[in-house]
């Protein structure tokens, strides 16, 4: 690997950017307006503290904002300019290429933040700010930075000529996710605060003390990790920096590939990416035996935990399948080198979701029977029929969108969403208005859900589903063999990619 | 140098039911170091998806590329370390100077640093752009932005290049230009692979050639061989033009020994054309013959197809 202060990419970003009449006018234009600020607010109580807020909020917004921006078009710009090929030939490796453009990208947006660090250092000493807050603030927001600067590169790199704009969008969710994610309240994990504005929160009210677990005392800056209290900015900076490993994975993996066949992750690496994802959750997890740091006390029961880990990882399994799923290139080039279609490849991405499946099941299971505290209300055989019968409905859907993802249409993808949005709807508006979904009308017709709304069943409680066994489970073989029907579909539509007959010889000159 | 091994690459067709568009099918091919080879064919012939595919930018749909014998698709970046590669439609960075730019790509190519400085003059100079040097690439014009690229192809000293039209699009002086700094190159050991839609370049500067259309190779080898194997069997097209009618010229080639297929022509100047299977001693023979029995000569030229017409003689009609 190049060290960044020699990686090309990063010294043509800085030379492009960073020109002197530039760096001088940005320079000019931070100190008039840190200077004009400063002295509006002077005349507000506190002003020091509040001036130091405001300008690390900016340093945020510039570097979360223009950052991305500089970040998400590094790479579907260079694919509209027909420059990318030529970096893609180069000897830069795709590691290499990936940290050149997270570096030197957005190299404009930390120039502004660094010209933005006087003012708020003043602001800190102004308002008795310590300074080591300060710094602590400082890694949270690079931590953050580079976490989203990483997925709006891995945005780059997936978007296709609209893309930009999906590009986005997806970075503003994954923004709403992480700010719900850790949140004060800590009904659900025990962690602070993982949005936005945790830097400028750290550098305003954080405290470097970490409080043992206690149950009349909150603190926003320790987390529990496993039953054990930590400081939360490490625990911050890891959760950060791992997404970010994970981002620069599959950039190595993808970055200098033919666009056509691009996987994000092998099955193994989606797998051990999903196990991950659920043992920072199991670890965080606010079973029975937590709830100490937090004024509010609540005792968890065994099936609220598996109820959330099952909705969690339903839709982790979805992303999992989503990412592993083929499209006609990738299969064309499987059934021409492997010579034809096998059975195994047409329950894709099937197998592998299954694996991940069984593998956190253990993971959760294991960690919620053990946790102290727990109540053990577990009506074993229902949530083992909710958890399969959730399974299927995935594994279903995907062998729907792997055999759309094949057909020769128009966007197939976009289409498999709006096919599968109307069934849903439908189902759902059926069995509102015939009422099946409960009470006396689920009891004299008690097929109808399971049949047109199984994913009800994550809604049920087990005395509503004893006495219907019978209907769901034939509910569950009918979803069974619909996913059995999608694989043999993409079988089928697999036909369509074998090779054509080979030409007929040319006799060439050279070759006599 | 380069070897294409069934190499295939299939695409959909737009279109629900327009089915498979095979921009290479099963090409064989194998060109060999110190060549000039040229790929020919008209737009959507799959030359540029051949060229991507030698280059790794592609991954074929089925077959292999071998560049100095590394296997393109499973060592991307060891076969890349021996190529230079131009694109037809590219752009520059317009927010460096020449000499960044140039110089960007020689580190991305991981050279040696302290031999980069001289390498990047080196380089500029040898394309003819030591005058811009300190100048903003944004400020070239479109003859100076192909040689910027020529330049960025061959920084690292490839031993092979690959360009996509390389000559397309360039006033006649820059074009020629472009060509004899291609020779030049040649002459200086690097193996070069161009595709090209003009084929009098092709006639100029390329030692081998190949014609594909619809992703199927119609000939391929040395330029020579493909043009005498295009006058097939007979050996190459004569024209002999006499000053006045009055001899049976037709007649009289007929009864010498190595030629064939007479065509008498009539005009101002009345001839005929045949194809003699010999070489120049046998030519110069029979024309010291024909002026010994009387006949008023007044012209003796190659009517050899050129390359355009064999082109068009076995395409189907698909335009350059």
């Amino acid at each position: 690997m190049i060290p960044l202060w020699s990686n090309p990419e990063f010294i043509r970003n800085c030379r492009a950017q960073l020109r002197p009449r530039r760096v001088v006018l940005v320079i000019s234009i931070t100190a008039l307006l840190s200077f004009v600020v400063a002295y509006s607010m002077k005349v507000e109580l506190h002003w020091g503290r509040q001036y130091m807020v405001l300008a690390l909020s900016a340093q945020l917004f510039i570097l979360l904002g223009g950052g991305a921006i500089a970040v998400g078009q590094s790479i579907s710009r260079e694919r509209e300019r027909n420059t990318f090929d030529f970096q893609r030939v180069t000897q830069l490796s795709a590691l290499d290429l990936a940290l050149g453009k997270l570096f030197g990208a957005p190299v404009l947006a930390y120039f502004v933040t660094a010209c933005l660090v006087p003012p708020v250092v003043f602001g800190a000493i102004v308002g008795n700010v310590p300074l080591d807050l300060l710094l602590g603030s400082y890694v949270l927001m690079l931590a953050l930075a580079v976490a989203v600067h990483a997925v709006a590169l891995l945005f780059s790199m997936s978007a296709t000529q609209r893309g930009t704009g999906l590009a986005g969008i997806g970075l503003a969710l994954f923004l709403l996710m992480a700010s719900s994610a850790g949140d004060r309240s800590r009904l659900v994990f025990d962690l602070g605060p993982l949005g936005p504005s945790a830097p400028v929160q750290f550098a305003d009210t954080g405290s470097w003390q970490t409080r043992a677990p206690s149950p009349t005392v909150s603190s926003d800056w320790t987390d529990v990790f496993f039953g054990v209290p930590v400081h939360h900015v490490p625990v911050f900076v890891l959760l950060y920096g791992s997404l970010t490993l994970w981002c620069l994975l599959a950039l190595m993996r993808n970055l200098k590939k033919d666009p056509a066949v691009v996987e994000l992750f092998s099955p193994a690496q989606s797998v051990a990416l999903l196990c991950y994802a659920n043992f920072l959750a199991v670890a965080f997890y606010m079973f029975g035996d937590v709830g100490h740091s937090h004024a509010v006390e609540k005792q968890q029961s065994l099936s609220d935990a598996l109820h959330f880990f099952l909705g969690m990882n339903l839709a982790l399994l979805y992303l999992l399948g989503f990412a592993l799923l083929r499209n006609r290139e990738q299969m064309r080039r499987r059934v021409h080198r492997l010579g034809g279609f096998k059975w195994t490849d047409a329950g894709w991405p099937a197998l592998c979701v299954l694996c991940g499946a069984a593998i956190v099941a253990a993971m959760v299971i294991a960690r919620a029977t053990t946790a102290e505290g727990v109540k053990h209300d577990l009506n074993t055989p229902f949530v083992a029929f909710q958890a399969i019968m959730m399974l299927v409905l995935i594994l279903r859907d995907l062998c729907f969108f792997q055999w759309m993802n094949l057909r020769r249409v128009p966007r197939p993808m976009v289409l498999g969403l709006v096919f599968l949005g109307v069934f849903y709807f439908c189902g759902s508006l059926i069995l509102s208005v015939t009422g099946a979904g409960s009470g006396a009308a689920h009891q004299s017709n008690p097929f109808l859900t399971p049949v047109l709304g199984p994913w009800q069943v994550m809604g049920m409680l087990s005395y509503e589903w004893a006495p219907n066994t019978g209907p769901w489970f034939a509910g569950l073989a009918l979803q069974i063999a619909a996913t059995i029907c999608f694989a043999a579909l993409q079988y089928k539509q697999a036909e369509d990619l074998r090779p054509s007959a080979a030409p007929a010889p040319v006799l060439l000159p050279a070759q006599k | 140098m380069i070897r294409l091994e069934h190499l295939t690459k299939e695409y959909d067709l737009p279109g629900r039911s327009a089915g498979k568009l095979i921009a290479a099918n099963a090409l064989n091919l194998e060109i060999k170091q110190g060549e000039i080879f040229g790929l020919i064919g008209p737009n959507g012939a799959g030359k540029s998806t051949a060229l991507k595919m030698i280059c790794g930018l592609l991954v074929p749909t089925a077959g292999r590329v071998t560049v100095k014998g590394v296997d393109v698709e499973r060592q991307p970046e060891e076969a890349q370390r021996n190529l230079g590669y131009l694109a037809d439609f590219f752009s520059v960075y317009d927010d460096l100077k020449v000499w960044e730019y140039v110089d960007y790509f020689a580190h991305t190519y991981k050279m040696p640093g302290a031999q980069i400085p001289a390498r990047v003059d080196a380089v500029i100079r040898s394309v003819g752009l030591e005058a811009k040097r300190d100048d903003f690439v944004a400020g070239l014009s479109r003859g100076m932005k192909q040689r910027l690229g020529i330049a960025r192809a061959i920084v690292h000293n490839p031993p092979l290049l690959v360009l996509d039209e390389p000559t397309s699009g360039l006033d006649p002086k820059a074009r020629h230009e472009l060509k004899q700094l291609l020779v030049e190159l040649n002459r200086a050991g690097t193996t070069i692979f161009i595709t090209t839609h003009i084929l009098s370049d092709v006639e100029e500067i390329c030692t081998s050639v190949a014609i594909l259309e619809k992703g199927v190779l119609l000939r391929s080898g040395p330029l020579a061989a493909v043009m005498q194997e295009a006058g097939g069997e007979g050996g190459r097209k004569l024209r002999i033009r006499l000053a006045v009618a009055g001899f049976a010229l037709a007649d009289w080639l007929a009864q010498q020994p190595g030629v064939t297929g007479v065509k008498a022509f009539n005009g101002a100047a009345p001839g005929a054309d045949f194809m003699l299977a010999g070489d120049d001693a046998f030519t110069a023979a029979l024309v010291s013959r024909l002026v010994a029995a009387g006949a008023p000569v007044c012209g003796v030229q190659d009517a050899s197809e050129s390359l355009e017409q064999l082109y068009s003689r076995l395409s189907s009609g698909e335009t350059m």
